[in-house]
């Protein structure tokens, strides 16, 4: 009943966030000729090496390499990062504190269902429509790859390893999201502690000598970049940087839980 | 059968405020008890202790023989429960809201003849289009239908108009016939006064003792009208305020009007009407002479 009721909350928010990434991706694929005839022109005016340094891949001399650079960047370090963070705070924000604010959690937590599986039903509906719309649209990205304008190959494999990845990273926003939402009393409190750790974790990223401690160093170009290229395997990738993300978003729903257990109504 | 409610010593403090110390209260079975104070009184928060929405820093609390710190969601499976400060979800539609909430019960029940009046509702549309008291019929709604042995209601009556909250008397008398108990929390006490087999007043998180009660209840004015066929001496302590002209009397007697008109000749009185506003006047003496309370 109320995983139904969650999704019928968050169904709009999911159909649009699916229509967002899938609108990011098919111009980006289709523009890739033309980016590609630009030149390397392009990249010297990006203001930091690091992003100057993701350029220089993206033309280099290799087209098959260039274009698999192209998609980490675009799938993955763009749209999801941008558009799945944005989705995992906007559907996370209400989980609690909008049930607080409307004053429904009352009603709610007289139901004969315990804080834990009100919890989970919620976590779990959103995160799975966070997901499921990362993999459908990565892989909406290989046969839209093969069109003769365009005319790469885009392994599906590598491309389901990197949104694996990439979906992790955003049930990690999520648990963060959820954690707030359950400690504020309303959603635009959620919103704004949440957003602030998330655009001070964007700053800290962009500057280049302290980027490395920017959360964002666990889902970026470094990442998705070896996987697209064939140089990073799924064990590889899960032990060295998908595990960390799923310990935090384990160690996030954790505290989202206990506190929602304790929380006063 | 263990009583639907038994509490006795529950205590419970909000950081400084203490919002109930050494309380206790029973229902038994297929009884109605009315549970009256005033804001703040700590009522809704023994409610929710009931329910195990919130923990007792002490005492002892059984409701339909279990804990609630222990078998919160077993007595939650027993129980209905209508939240004093809540609100159903805008963006259902009523039918929507009825279905999540009753979804979570086995049985249901029909309601009687008068919970139609009551609960007539434009279920296919957006709760968010429903008036405040057409929110708290679908709330009403989504508490009394499911079959359960007790009913807690905090408020019930709130944001109704005085034809529903006759309707409302009405359901509650007649889940009491079925063999079901209802604690009943509300502001209006006329409605208590009328349905509760008995009432607990609550003041400052304790509860006032019986004693206390029946001596306020005894220092009570009232008014009576009431006509004579003959001419007779009224008791000691009446006061006449007014004689009409249809032979009418207006009178204020102190202390229990019916035992008052029991003092008179038997064959004396031919029409006698009592003020019916007793448990507010009482609600009120408690109120005012309980600075601290027994």
């Amino acid at each position: 009943m109320i995983a139904l009721k969650t999704w019928r909350e968050v169904r709009g928010m999911t159909f649009a966030y699916t229509l967002l990434l899938e609108l990011l991706l098919i111009p980006a694929i289709i523009l890739w000729p033309d980016l590609r005839r630009a030149g390397a022109g392009i990249g010297e005016l990006l203001p930091a090496e690091f992003l100057r340094n993701i350029f220089r891949q993206v033309m280099s001399p290799d087209d098959d390499g260039a274009y698999l650079a192209y998609m980490a960047v675009q799938l993955f370090f763009k749209g999801v990062n941008v558009v799945g963070v944005a989705g995992a705070v906007l559907m996370g924000t209400g989980l609690v504190a909008r049930e607080r604010e409307n004053q429904t959690l009352e009603f709610l937590l007289a139901r004969p269902v315990s804080r834990s599986r009100i919890l989970a039903a919620k976590f779990g509906v959103v995160a799975v429509c966070l997901v499921v719309p990362i993999f459908l649209t990565s892989w909406s990205a290989v046969p839209l790859s093969a069109i003769p304008s365009v005319d790469h190959d885009l392994p599906f494999g590598r491309v389901t390893i990197a949104s694996f990845h990439n979906a992790c990273f955003v049930l990690l926003v999520l648990a963060g999201t959820t954690l707030c939402s359950v400690l504020s009393r309303t959603q635009v409190h959620t919103a704004f502690w949440i957003g602030a750790v998330i655009v001070a974790q964007v700053a800290i990223y962009f500057v280049q000598e302290i980027r490395k401690i920017s959360l964002f160093r666990l889902s970026d170009f470094d990442v998705y970049g070896p996987v697209m290229a064939g140089n990073t395997g799924f064990a590889q990738l899960f032990s060295e940087a998908t595990i960390w993300v799923l310990v935090g978003t384990a160690a996030l729903y954790f505290a989202a839980d206990r506190a929602f257990r304790r929380t006063p109504l | 059968m263990s009583a639907p409610v038994s509490a006795r010593g529950v205590s419970r403090r909000f950081g400084e405020r203490q919002a109930l110390a050494d309380f206790g209260l029973e229902v038994g079975p297929a009884e109605i008890v009315g549970f009256v104070g005033p804001n703040g009184a700590g009522k809704s928060t023994f409610l929710r202790i009931l329910l195990g929405l919130v923990a007792r820093d002490a005492g002892d609390v059984r409701v339909l023989g279990l804990d609630p710190r222990r078998d919160d969601l077993a007595i939650r499976r027993r129980v209905a429960y209508l939240p004093g400060e809540t609100s159903v979800y805008a963006g259902m539609t009523g039918a929507e809201f009825l279905q999540f909430a009753l979804g979570f019960h086995p049985r249901t029940q029909e309601l009687p003849r008068q919970a139609t009046e009551l609960f007539e509702l434009p279920l296919a549309r957006r709760v968010r289009e429903y008036s405040a008291g057409m929110k708290q019929k679908l709330a009403l709604l989504a508490t009394l239908r499911p079959d359960v042995e007790l009913y807690v209601l905090d408020e019930p009556d709130r944001a109704l108009d005085a034809t529903a909250r006759l309707h409302l008397r009405e359901v509650l008398a007649w889940l009491r016939d079925a063999g079901k108990s209802v604690l009943l929390s509300s502001h209006h006490l006329a409605e208590v006064d009328a349905l509760a087999n008995r009432c607990v007043f609550l003041f400052a998180g304790r509860r006032i003792a019986e004693e206390r009660v029946a001596a306020a209840r005894a220092a009570l004015r009232h008014e009576v009208r009431l006509r004579l066929a003959t001419e007779v001496e009224l008791p000691d302590g009446t006061e006449l305020v007014e004689s009409l002209p249809d032979g009418t009397l207006r009178v204020v007697v102190t202390g229990a009007p019916l035992a008052w008109l029991a003092r008179l000749p038997g064959d004396s009185v031919l029409a006698a009407e009592v003020g019916a506003t007793r448990l507010e006047d009482l609600y009120r003496a408690l109120s005012l002479d309980e600075e601290a309370p027994a």
